[in-house]
C-alpha cells in the first residue's frame, strides 16, 4: 500500500499553445497539511482540476488514493473533499436543506464534526445560503466538507475575501479537524501567515513546474539573505550563485540567495561585495523572493 | 440522487409557478378573444415559441449555470455516478417543463370538457402529450448543445422542427418517432454528461447518432451558404440568372405579365388558333387556383392541424364542431351552450342517442366556409335553417379529391387527383341541390408537378395555363395550354418543354448532392408518416429517373471525396482506429455534412507543449 495519497507523474496540461502544467511530478504523503503556493498562473487550479478528473492531461498521469484521476470512482470521490475559493453552494437552498442534501451522499458523514465546526461560525440553519455572508458561507462549506470525513481535503484559496475574524475561525476549525482526524489537507493560499501557521509541508509551484516540496522550515533554511557593501562598480548578477533578488537599502545591498552555505561570502568576493553579514529570513519573505525570481517585470535591472 | 433532484427542482419551482400563472393568463386571454381550441396560426406559433423554445432555452440555461468551472466541480465531485447526477438534473427539469406545459393546458382542456358543451375529444388531451414530448426533445437539444464539446450540437434543433412538426396519418406515426428521437437525444446527453466536458465524442454509436441528428441542419446551412458562394457573387458581378433571364427558359415566363404568358407558352405551337388564344388571354379576366395536394384530416389528428374550427352559419347563433371521437358534427347554441343536434353522413339527427353506426362519417371532413363539408369522396352542403344535408358533388369513379374547395372571384373549383371541376359560383352557393361542374378539365400531368393553374375567361369557357418545374417528371419543366369548354369537354392546345435550367445542376439539386443519404432519409421518413404531402418524395421516385446520371455521379464523387477527407483528417488528428473508420463511414454515408460534422466535432485548438 502506497504512503502517498496523491501522485503525479510527468503531468502536463496544455491549453492550445499555453502550457499550464509542465512535466509535473508530485508525491503527497498521507496526513498533515500540505500548503500549495504559487503566483497566479502557476498551475494550481489546473492541478486541482486534473486531480478531480475535470479535465484530461495532455500527457502524464495523476493518481488520487491510488486511482487514476481520469477514472475516479464514486468511492474515491466520496473520500476527497473539495472547497473552492467561491464557496460554491446551492444558494437557493437554506443552510439546513443544503446540509441535509450533502449528508445524504456521504455514508461517513460525521454530524459531531459538522456541529463542532459550524459552531465557529454564526450560521442560521434556516437562512438561505444566498443571504449568508462570505465568511458564513465559507464556514458552512468547510463544515460540510469536513463532516464528510474525507481522507483528502483540497482547499483552493478558501480564505480569499474573508475578514480577519472569519479567517481566524476558519483556520481554527481547520486545525481542529487536522488534529481530530488523520485527513490529508491540501491547502492552497496566497496568505503566507496562514501557511506559516498551519502547513506541515510546503509545495511551491511556478509556471507549471514543481519548485519545492518540503517542510516550511526546510525551505526557509534553503534561503539566506546577506547584507553587503558594494565597492562602486555595478554588480554582475549572473555571477551570484543561487540569486533570488537584490534590494538596495541605503548604502547596503540585501542579497537573497537559495541553496548557499557559509562559504557564500567567499564565492562573491571577486564581485566587489564586502562586509557580508547573514540576516534572518522568514517564510513569507523567502517564498515571495522565490516566486518573484522569474516574475515578469518591465525592468528587472537592479543597479 | 433523489436529494439532488429535489434540490434542482427547488431551484426552479418559483419560476415554474410564475410560468404556469403567465401561461394560464395567456390561455384565459385567448379564450376571451376566440374559441380556445381554434387552431389560429398566431396562437400555435406563440405556444411553440413560448413552450418549445422556452424548453430549449431552459436546457441551455440550466446546463450553463452548472457548467461554470467551480459549479461543475461542486456538482460532479460527489460520491454519485455522473449518469445519476444527469438523471437528477434532467428529471427535475422535465418535471418543471411538465408542470408549465401540462398544468395550464390541462386546466383549460378539462375546464372546457367538463363545464361547456365545447367538443373536446381525446385528441385535445393527446395534443398535451405531443406538445410535452416536443418540449422534452427541445430541452434535450438545449442541454446537449451545452454539454457536448462540439461546436454544432445545437443544429439538432432543426431536425426536431423538421421531423416532429408534420401531420402524421396515424397516432403511432405521431408518437413513436417522437419517442425514438427523444431516446436518441437522451442517449447523447448521457454520453456527453461527464466530468471532463472538454472531451469530444469518441464512441462510434454516439458519433453516428450525433451526425445523423446534425446532418439536416448542416445541409440547410450549406443551402443557405449558397447565397454567399453563388448568388451574391453573381449578383455583384451582374451575372445572376435573375438579372439575366434567358429567353426560352421556363422561368422566363415570369418575366411576362400574367396575360402575356400564354403567348410565351404558345409561341412554338402549331395549333391553328394559337395566336387567337394568345391575344384573347391578354384581354381576359385572369385568376389562379391551386393544385396543391392537401393532407385530409384524419381521425384523432392534433387539433392544431385543423384548417377550420367549426361551421358557424350566419345569423343562427349556432356552432357545429366535428367530434373525432363520435365522427359526427355536434351543434350547440352559441348563447345557451345547449346541444341542438348532430350531423352524420346521412344528415341531421336530433341528439346523440339517435345516432347509429351507419350515421357516422367514415372520414373526417374538411369544414369549409359556412356550410360545406368535404371528404376525399364527397362534397356535402348543409342547410342549417332547414336542417338538411345533401351530397353536392362527387368526383368521378376512381378519383379522389386532393384539395379543399376553392372559392374564387368568378368560379368555384375543386381539384381531384385527375381533374379540376369548375362550378358556377352563384348557383353553387345559393342553390341547395346536387351540382354538376360547368367545366371539367383533365390534368395534363400529375397535379403534384404543378402548384398553380392560371385561368383566362374566354367567351366559350376558360383557357388554362398549367405549368411546373417537374411538369414532364424527372425535373423537366414544362407548361401547357388547355381550353376548357362549357359542358365538360376540354382541348389540349399546346404543351411546351423547357430544357434550359436557370441554375447549374449543382445549385438546383444542392440538397440532394450535398447528402443523398440525408435527402433520402428525410423524404422517406416524412413520406412514411405523411404520405399525402407531395413535397415528401417517395423512395422509388428519388431512385427512379428524378435525377440525371450526372447528378448521381457528382453526388457519388463528392461522397467518396468526403469519405477520404474524413479518413485523412482523422488520421492526422491521431484518432483511434474505431473513430477513424466511423468518421470515414460518416463521410461516405452522409457526404459533405459527414465531413463538416467531423470538423465541428473535433477540437479546433490542438494542445501543443511549449
Amino acid at each position: 500500500m502506497t504512503d502517498y495519497c496523491i501522485e503525479t507523474d510527468a503531468l502536463t496540461k496544455c491549453y492550445g499553445k499555453k502550457t499550464a502544467l509542465n512535466d509535473f511530478s508530485l508525491k503527497v504523503q498521507k496526513g498533515g497539511i500540505h500548503a500549495i503556493v504559487g503566483s497566479n498562473g502557476a498551475g494550481k487550479s489546473t492541478l486541482f482540476r486534473l486531480l478531480l478528473g475535470m479535465i484530461a492531461p495532455t500527457s502524464g498521469s495523476a493518481k488520487v488514493l491510488g486511482v487514476d484521476s481520469q477514472n475516479l470512482t464514486t468511492d474515491v470521490r466520496g473520500k476527497v473533499g473539495y472547497v473552492n475559493e467561491e464557496h460554491t453552494l446551492p444558494v437557493w437552498m437554506t443552510a439546513k436543506a443544503a446540509t441535509h442534501m450533502q449528508r445524504s451522499f456521504y455514508p461517513l458523514w460525521d454530524q459531531k464534526i459538522y456541529d463542532h465546526v459550524i459552531g465557529y461560525f454564526d450560521v442560521d440553519p434556516n437562512q438561505k445560503i444566498s443571504g449568508l455572508s462570505r465568511g458564513e458561507r465559507a464556514g458552512l462549506n468547510l463544515s460540510m466538507a469536513l463532516a464528510q470525513s474525507p481522507e483528502i481535503l483540497i482547499l483552493d484559496e478558501p480564505t480569499l475575501g474573508l475578514d480577519v475574524v472569519a479567517k481566524q475561525s476558519f483556520l481554527e476549525a481547520l486545525m481542529f479537524t487536522e488534529t481530530e482526524r488523520a485527513a490529508t489537507i491540501i491547502y492552497c493560499s496566497h496568505q503566507m501567515e496562514e501557511i506559516e501557521r498551519v502547513a506541515d509541508q510546503l509545495i511551491i509551484m511556478e509556471k507549471g513546474h514543481l519548485k519545492n516540496n518540503s517542510a516550511p522550515h526546510e525551505f526557509v533554511e534553503r534561503v539566506s539573505v546577506w547584507a553587503a557593501e558594494v565597492n562602486g562598480k555595478p554588480i554582475d548578477r549572473s555571477q551570484i550563485p543561487g540569486l533570488l533578488n537584490i534590494k538596495r537599502i541605503d548604502d547596503q545591498h540585501h542579497i537573497m540567495v537559495t541553496d548557499q552555505g557559509d562559504d557564500f561570502p567567499e564565492k562573491v568576493k571577486h564581485l566587489g561585495l564586502t562586509d557580508l553579514q547573514s540576516m534572518p529570513v522568514n517564510l513569507e519573505r523567502a517564498v515571495n523572493a522565490f516566486l518573484s525570481k522569474n516574475h515578469n517585470s518591465p525592468d528587472s535591472k537592479i543597479g | 440522487m433523489f436529494e439532488l433532484y429535489k434540490a434542482e427542482f427547488a431551484r426552479y419551482r418559483v419560476w415554474a409557478l410564475c410560468a404556469v400563472v403567465a401561461v394560464l393568463a395567456f390561455y384565459g386571454f385567448l379564450a376571451k378573444l376566440k374559441p380556445f381550441f381554434e387552431a389560429e396560426a398566431l396562437q400555435i406559433a406563440a405556444m411553440n415559441i413560448g413552450l418549445v423554445g422556452g424548453s430549449f432555452g431552459f436546457g441551455i440555461v440550466q446546463m450553463i449555470l452548472h457548467k461554470r468551472i467551480n459549479h461543475w466541480t461542486y456538482l460532479i465531485h460527489r460520491p454519485l455516478e455522473v449518469h445519476k447526477i444527469f438523471i437528477a438534473l434532467a428529471g427535475a427539469a422535465l418535471t418543471i417543463i411538465s408542470i408549465v406545459v401540462v398544468v395550464p393546458l390541462l386546466i383549460m382542456t378539462v375546464g372546457f370538457d367538463a363545464f361547456t358543451a365545447e367538443t373536446v375529444d381525446m385528441r385535445h388531451y393527446a395534443y398535451i402529450l405531443q406538445l410535452l414530448l416536443t418540449c422534452f426533445a427541445a430541452y434535450a437539444v438545449g442541454t446537449f448543445s451545452v454539454l457536448n464539446a462540439s461546436k454544432g450540437a445545437f443544429l439538432i434543433i432543426l431536425m426536431i422542427a423538421a421531423y416532429l412538426m408534420p401531420n402524421p396519418e396515424t397516432d403511432f406515426k405521431q408518437f413513436f418517432p417522437a419517442i425514438i428521437i427523444l431516446a436518441g437525444l437522451f442517449l447523447l446527453n448521457f454520453n456527453s454528461f461527464k466530468a471532463d466536458l472538454t472531451a469530444h465524442t469518441k464512441e462510434p454509436w454516439a458519433i453516428f447518432l450525433q451526425v445523423s441528428g446534425m446532418a439536416l441542419g448542416i445541409v440547410m446551412a450549406i443551402m443557405a451558404s449558397s447565397t454567399v458562394f453563388y448568388h451574391l457573387p453573381l449578383f455583384i458581378t451582374g451575372q445572376h440568372p435573375d438579372d439575366n433571364p434567358y429567353d426560352g427558359s421556363f422561368s422566363y415566363m415570369y418575366e411576362y405579365e400574367m396575360g402575356e404568358r400564354p403567348a410565351y407558352v404558345l409561341r412554338n405551337s402549331t395549333h391553328p388558333s394559337a395566336d387567337i388564344y394568345a391575344k384573347q388571354a391578354e384581354l381576359a379576366d385572369q385568376e389562379f387556383f391551386s393544385l396543391n395536394q392537401w393532407t385530409f384530416p384524419r381521425q384523432g389528428q392534433m387539433y392544431v392541424k385543423d384548417k377550420q374550427y367549426a361551421l358557424q352559419p350566419r345569423g343562427l347563433n349556432q356552432i357545429w364542431q366535428f367530434s373525432h371521437d363520435a365522427m359526427l358534427l355536434i351543434g350547440r347554441n352559441n348563447k345557451t351552450d345547449e346541444i341542438i343536434g348532430v350531423i352524420g353522413q346521412n344528415g341531421f339527427l336530433d341528439n346523440l342517442d339517435a345516432v347509429t353506426e351507419a350515421d357516422r362519417f367514415r372520414e373526417v371532413p374538411f369544414m369549409i366556409g359556412e356550410s360545406f363539408l368535404e371528404t376525399t369522396s364527397h362534397l356535402y352542403q348543409v342547410n342549417f335553417a332547414d336542417r338538411d344535408m345533401l351530397v353536392k358533388h362527387e368526383p368521378d369513379a376512381g378519383e379522389e379529391y386532393i384539395g379543399r374547395l376553392q372559392i374564387n372571384e368568378d368560379y368555384i373549383v375543386i381539384v381531384s387527383d385527375k381533374k379540376s371541376y369548375l362550378f358556377d359560383k352563384v348557383a353553387f352557393i345559393d342553390e341547395f341541390e346536387a351540382t354538376e361542374a360547368e367545366y371539367v378539365v383533365e390534368h395534363p400531368t400529375r397535379p403534384e408537378a404543378m402548384a398553380w393553374v392560371a385561368t383566362y375567361r374566354l367567351a366559350d369557357g376558360y383557357m388554362m395555363l398549367f405549368s411546373g418545374n417537374d411538369y414532364f417528371a424527372n425535373n423537366k419543366p414544362g407548361a401547357s395550354i388547355v381550353h376548357a369548354k362549357l359542358g365538360g369537354s376540354s382541348e389540349l392546345i399546346h404543351e411546351e418543354q423547357y430544357a434550359y435550367k436557370r441554375h447549374p445542376f449543382w445549385i438546383q439539386h444542392l440538397e440532394f448532392i450535398a447528402s443523398p443519404a440525408n435527402y433520402i432519409l428525410k423524404n422517406v421518413y416524412l413520406h412514411y408518416i405523411e404520405p399525402s404531402e407531395t413535397r415528401n418524395i417517395p423512395f422509388k421516385d428519388i431512385t427512379g429517373n428524378r435525377y440525371d446520371t450526372h447528378v448521381w455521379i457528382f453526388a457519388g464523387f463528392l461522397q467518396v471525396l468526403t469519405a477520404l477527407l474524413a479518413f485523412f483528417w482523422s488520421r492526422r488528428r491521431n484518432l483511434g482506429k474505431a473513430q477513424t473508420i466511423t468518421w470515414a463511414a460518416m463521410g461516405a454515408i452522409y457526404g459533405l455534412p459527414g465531413f463538416i460534422a467531423l470538423v465541428l466535432m473535433s477540437p479546433w485548438k490542438r494542445d501543443v507543449k511549449a
